[in-house]
């Protein structure tokens, strides 16, 4: 962005203040004031060091920018001691009363110092509260890995356990129900009661024992071609009167007829 | 005085201004995700302790594997094993021409199996009586759920035995090898 420079042109001299009208790309006032201040020394027709200045809005220039009047004011005019901070004058220029507040460039810049110096204090302590605090911040990171790590293990522990309780629950009741079967203990059960003492052979050709109990086949008399000792199995079935086994019609010395099927319950043998 | 020069001026005010301003800002950022993430952290630990009160119960609630076993051997010769034992104690009762064999097995849990063996010979009375006390036992890892004795053809005092059994069998794993990329 380009613009001619207007040499500042009808200065007038109202009191004690100089006013020349300045030509600016900028529209504010506060922008103008700041444009300005860098110029001074060129506009000024007093050292910069000894004057206060304040711009005032004309009205528009040539496209894109702004007529201002420019006041300035000598610095002198801040030093009694009573003198304020801020001057008020009004200035006839171009046929138009403008107002122009002055402050005293001395207090201005203390003003500014001493916000630069606040604004330096702050900086320094939000960096290092920023520093503490991204410090925790990183340690605070750290620690929530390292407890969403520890939490994803004790899942991991948990899954595991409660799948062994339900594998070790299933396995006790594949147990429980294998053994519900156990049929061993009727062997010896149904032994001693078809092979008591007494002295009428049975000859015993089938036994089967399972879960339900005991059944056999028998013939008694033995059969003319198995002649011979009580045997089948070895088991002699004189007892089984006694002993109220199925078919429980064997008074002792009675004969049964070959074939003859017994059976004894598991309930009879607990 | 150039452009350059009348924007120059408040930016460099802007600016003076505008750090301390970006820097608080920045710190009251990160204080809220240090608040933010403190309370996760918190809730992780609280999740951390429930977490493991769940596994201290579940760990006392955990019921003992089923057993003893009968047999305790590696994977591959738990079959073999199951059938050395049953032809052992069948000869120990007394019942003769033993011959066993594993016609099924399943796994009830990692390291049990069920082992279904058929054990065919000859008995008499008193080594049967014998052979299904030591089944009956109880606590022996063996049930007997079928038993069929056939007598012979000619008198004798043996009968052809026929025996289903179940066989609960542990496999012995040993224990896990210390990794040796740790730099032993």
């Amino acid at each position: 962005m380009t613009w001619e420079e207007d040499e500042p042109d009808r200065l007038a001299e109202a009191g004690d203040v100089y006013a020349c009208a300045v030509e600016l790309p900028v529209s504010s006032v506060r922008r103008a004031r700041s444009a300005v201040a860098l110029q001074l020394d060129r506009l000024s027709p007093l050292p910069v060091a000894d004057v206060a200045f304040d711009v005032a809005a004309l009205g528009p220039g040539r496209p894109g920018s702004t007529r201002f009047a420019l006041g300035i004011i000598a610095r002198a005019a801040f030093e009694p001691p009573d003198a304020p901070a801020l001057l008020h004058r009004q200035v006839e220029f171009e046929g138009r009363r403008l107002a122009f507040r002055f402050r005293d460039p001395g207090r201005v810049q203390e003003r500014t110092d001493s916000r630069r110096v606040v604004g330096g204090l702050v900086s320094i302590l939000a960096l290092c509260t920023g520093l503490v605090l991204l410090g925790f911040d990183r340690r605070e990171a750290r620690d929530v890995a390292a407890a969403s790590s520890r939490l994803d293990d004790s899942a991991f522990t948990l899954d595991r356990l409660r799948a062994l309780k339900n594998g070790r629950d299933a396995a006790a009741q594949a147990w429980a129900s294998e053994s519900a079967l156990q049929a061993a203990a009727l062997i010896p059960c149904a032994i001693q009661r078809l092979g008591g003492g007494r002295a009428d052979p049975v000859y015993l050709t089938s036994f089967q024992v399972d879960r339900s109990g005991v059944s056999g086949r028998f013939s008694h008399p033995p059969p003319p071609a198995r002649a011979g000792p009580p045997r089948g199995a070895g088991v002699t079935l004189a007892a089984m009167a006694g002993a109220g086994l199925a078919p429980g019609a064997l008074p002792p010395g009675a004969a049964s007829a070959p074939g003859q099927v017994f059976t004894i319950g598991a309930r009879a043998c607990r | 005085m150039s452009a350059l020069d009348t924007l120059a001026a408040p930016a460099g005010d802007l600016l003076s201004r505008i750090a301390p301003a970006a820097l608080l800002a920045g710190v009251l950022v990160l204080s809220v995700h240090v608040g933010v993430q403190s309370r996760r952290l918190a809730e992780l630990n609280r999740d951390i302790i429930d977490q493991d009160q769940q596994i201290r119960r579940s760990a006392a609630a955990l019921a003992p594997a089923p057993g003893p076993p009968l047999v305790l051997a590696p994977a591959p010769g738990v079959a073999a094993a199951t059938v050395g034992v049953l032809q052992r104690q069948a000869a120990a009762a007394g019942l003769q021409y033993v011959e066993v064999k594993i016609t099924g097995q399943r796994p009830i849990l990692p390291n049990r199996l069920l082992l279904s063996a058929l054990l065919t010979g000859t008995a008499d009375a008193p080594s049967l009586e014998r052979f299904a006390r030591w089944v009956g036992r109880g606590q022996a890892g063996v049930v007997l759920k079928r038993l069929v004795l056939t007598a012979p053809p000619q008198p004798s005092r043996s009968a052809g035995l026929a025996t289903e059994l179940t066989v609960l069998a542990a496999i012995d794993q040993p224990p896990p090898r210390p990794s040796t990329a740790d730099g032993a």
